[in-house]
């Protein structure tokens, strides 16, 4: 896991007008939490964390400048707005470099399988993986190498090579990725012949009805 | 095209569309996805015709979801009916669309194919849309 500096003020008063405020003026609300420590309500700066994230992913250690304080935290929460895109709020939580935490790292798929060479369409379906390690031992995502995958092939959790000092949580029966036979023409319009059928009408009218 | 099997009551009243949607507004299954940036009922066959140049597009690479259903029944009165006589008979589904909501979702393509389909998939709707990409690959990244 990468580790960068982020610096961030501390605020004391909350309450929606005070927090729209806050965005207006190109800060992002923000509160610290983690063992042994008291919550804090802190604010940093969009832009800085705009620019972390793109070049670090959300997966990153941080150490946040608080005053003369320092806190090593992680990004437990990301709150964001659905249409704008804009980041309203954060959630860092404070870790010990002691204390193995649980993480959800992104996978990462490495080459083309072949069985897509051949006609095959991927399927990606579980994006993100569950796992256990002290801090330093977190790296910033999962590369899965998928090249050897034919049409048919299923690539499980049990199937990733990690290293000793990490313990996946997820259920190792759980798939990542399928390579999946191509769809056929007759799959492409199935819905588009069928035709309106009446629905069958529960409780409510048929006592209706009966009265 | 997509309506129930089974409802408890044959119609429903109107309503209104209030506010944004707050649920089924990520990309969860594809790559990318269709957000809706207006609210609106979209047709059964809005969607149907919306699929279809979605798949026509992509041919035979990709998957598609469809994130929206269509669970509202519209009635109409016949033409030509003078007023009264209660509610017309049910005629179509819609499903409410919030802005926000993800309608379509599509994966196992490329970016400039996605796009494409994307698009003339949001030619066959009533209202505007923006394309977005999954969080993991970079988040929001579209225009509408």
């Amino acid at each position: 896991m990468a580790q960068v500096t982020l610096t961030a003020e501390e605020r004391k008063l909350a309450g929606k007008g005070v927090l729209n405020e806050l965005r207006r003026n190109g800060k992002v609300p923000a509160v610290i939490y983690g063992k042994n420590i008291e919550n804090r309500t802190v604010a940093v700066d969009a832009k800085e964390l705009q620019k972390l994230f793109k070049t670090h992913g959300e997966g990153v250690l941080i150490d946040l400048m608080l005053g003369g304080e320092k806190h090593t935290v992680i990004i437990r929460e990301i709150q964001r707005d659905n249409l704008k895109g804009a980041i309203n709020h954060v959630d860092f939580y404070r870790v010990s470099m002691t204390d193995k935490i649980e993480v959800d790292l992104p996978i990462v798929l490495k080459g083309e399988p072949e069985g897509v060479k051949a006609g095959g369409v991927l399927q990606h379906q579980l994006h993100e993986l569950t796992i256990e390690a002290l801090p330093a031992d977190i790296p910033e995502h999962i590369e899965v190498d998928i090249s050897h995958l034919q049409i048919g092939d299923v690539l499980m959790v049990k199937d990733i090579k990690l290293s000793d000092k990490i313990t996946v949580i997820d259920d190792p029966e759980e798939v990542v990725v399928t390579v999946l036979a191509p769809a056929t023409g007759e799959e492409l319009e199935t819905t588009a012949g069928e035709t309106a059928e009446p629905e069958v009408v529960a409780k409510g009218k048929e006592k209706k009805e009966e009265e | 095209m997509l309506m129930p099997k089974r409802v408890k009551y044959r119609k429903q009243q109107r309503g209104t569309i209030r506010g944004k949607a707050t649920r089924g507004t990520e990309v969860t299954y594809g790559e990318y996805g269709l957000q809706a940036l207006e609210p609106a009922w979209i047709t059964s066959s809005q969607i149907e015709a919306a699929r279809i140049a979605i798949t026509r597009y992509i041919k035979r690479g990709g998957k598609v979801w469809i994130k929206i259903f269509p669970d509202k029944p519209v009635t109409k009165k016949p033409a030509e009916t003078r007023m009264g006589s209660g509610k017309g008979s049910p005629e179509y589904w819609v499903a409410v669309v919030k802005p926000g909501r993800i309608l379509f979702e599509l994966a196992g393509v490329s970016e400039e194919v996605a796009k494409e389909a994307l698009t003339l998939a949001s030619h066959k709707l009533p209202i505007k849309t923006k394309i977005v990409k999954r969080e993991g690959l970079g988040g929001d990244v579209n225009e509408g």
